[in-house]
């Protein structure tokens, strides 16, 4: 059963192509604009490029969650799969495939992140440190944006209200993911509370996920 | 029809709770406006300290109580434990709003600017009221009452991890911007101070407390009447 939720959900995406195209656009766009206006004065230091990929990385699970909610929402797929599914498989389902999916896009980020500011250097330690962080912080915000994209479906206004919900309750993901990352370049060594601090965001998410799932049916 | 209520105290606690807010409060303010001495770098305006580190506790803490009533909601599915949790959270946006008006007249004359945006402080109490206002605005938007019941207390336990990522960011985060570490880590205060800040402190509590009973029991009785609305279109 959970094969073939996973290829629904690839299909929903599938469904939102037009839209993961746009996003990397927005996202070659949006680096470019800081390349030319910050790189070319004076070099952006390593921190500065932290706290622009965490950025992106918000960026990219915004739109990426809004959209598959809202294909999601147009095709009538969310109260169909509700019907016949158990709540939990189908969280975990649409997590793991936004995870396999934002995973795949931030690397395409990294490689631009290191294509356009010098001071990040293409090496072994640096792109450790880049995975080593972002990994429970995507996890983090996939569990989070899969919870809040089922709470919005309960609003009037549906995914728009996504945006006022996602943005401020985010941001101890993205403060604690930039933390860690900081601590890892100033000081070069694995900061292994800073790590415990992110898995324990995703492991949080994941419960109040599981648990609103649980008790939020209709 | 669902007539039990959640009985807090006996009510003789109202009434010296009131007293206590009317004798005490207007002397935490005159105490703080005229007893301590200046601190010279800062002049007068330093004297919002005794107001505003007593608010910012106060809205740094509701959102936790707030939070305890909505896991107590999700637990018992008693809509009074909402009820309690969505006073709660009004009262922490009115106390961190009050932070965010005092903080800058201070800074003004403290740093020479009324906002530092490389304060971890600052930047994370401004996303802890978006979160605030982000539980209202959710609230609103929702017309079934046991969804909006249910899905609040989740937003009220992701506020209180916006309040202690605030309370933690002059702790845990290394901090580039302007704002001073804990009031009670110093140890440096005079007595004067010392002796102003508690009483503030106290006083604060007190007219959280009031402000509190007020808040819930005007919501307890809307929901009332929500509830008798609803019986009777049916």
């Amino acid at each position: 059963m959970f094969k073939y939720l996973l290829l629904k959900e690839f299909q929903l995406i599938g469904r939102a192509k037009n839209g993961l195209l746009s996003l990397i656009s927005l996202l070659m766009a949006f680096l470019f604009i800081f390349h030319y206006s910050l790189e070319n004065s004076g070099k952006l230091d390593v921190n500065s490029i932290v706290g622009l990929k965490w950025a992106g990385i918000f960026l990219l699970a915004f739109i990426l969650i809004s959209q598959v909610t809202y294909e999601e929402r147009e095709s009538g797929a969310y109260r169909i799969t509700r019907l016949y599914i158990p709540s939990h498989l189908e969280f975990l389902a649409k997590s793991f495939v936004l995870f396999l999916l934002l995973f795949f896009v931030e690397i395409f980020l990294l490689l631009l992140l290191f294509l356009f500011f010098e001071n990040l250097h293409f090496e072994s330690e640096n792109l450790f440190g880049q995975f080593l962080y972002f990994i429970p912080g995507t996890l983090s915000l996939s569990f989070l944006g899969v919870t809040l994209s089922q709470m919005s479906f309960a609003t009037r206004l549906k995914e728009v209200v996504l945006p006022i919900l996602l943005i401020p309750l985010s941001i101890p993901v993205l403060i604690a993911g930039m933390e860690a990352e900081r601590k890892y370049f100033s000081k070069g060594e694995v900061n292994t509370s800073s790590l415990i601090v992110l898995f324990a965001f995703s492991v949080l998410y994941l419960s109040l996920g599981l648990l609103l799932r649980e008790v939020g049916e209709d | 029809m669902n007539t039990r209520t959640i009985q807090l105290y006996p009510l003789w606690l109202d009434y010296l709770l009131f007293a206590l807010l009317i004798g005490l409060f207007p002397v935490a303010v005159l105490l703080s406006l005229y007893y301590p001495n200046v601190i010279l770098e800062q002049g007068l305006s330093h004297r919002i300290f005794y107001f505003h580190v007593s608010v910012a506790w106060v809205a740094l803490y509701a959102p936790a109580f707030s939070s305890l009533f909505g896991i107590l909601y999700i637990i018992r599915r008693d809509p009074n434990w909402d009820t309690l949790s969505y006073s709660m959270s009004k009262l922490s946006l009115i106390f961190s709003i009050l932070v965010l008006f005092s903080g800058p007249i201070w800074a003004y004359s403290a740093w020479g600017t009324p906002w530092d945006w490389t304060d971890a402080r600052l930047q994370s109490f401004f996303i802890l009221v978006v979160s605030l206002l982000s539980y209202f605005v959710f609230r609103s938007l929702i017309t079934d009452l046991n969804k909006k019941a249910m899905y609040s207390s989740f937003l009220s336990v992701l506020c209180a991890l916006n309040a202690l990522l605030t309370w933690g960011a002059i702790r845990w985060i290394e901090n580039p911007g302007n704002h001073p570490g804990s009031v009670l880590g110093k140890g440096g205060m005079d007595k004067d101070m010392k002796e102003t800040f508690w009483i503030n402190v106290l006083a604060y509590h007190i007219l959280f407390l009031v402000l509190f009973l007020v808040i819930y029991r005007k919501d307890k009785l809307d929901a009332k009447l929500v509830q008798v609305r609803e019986e009777m279109d049916n």
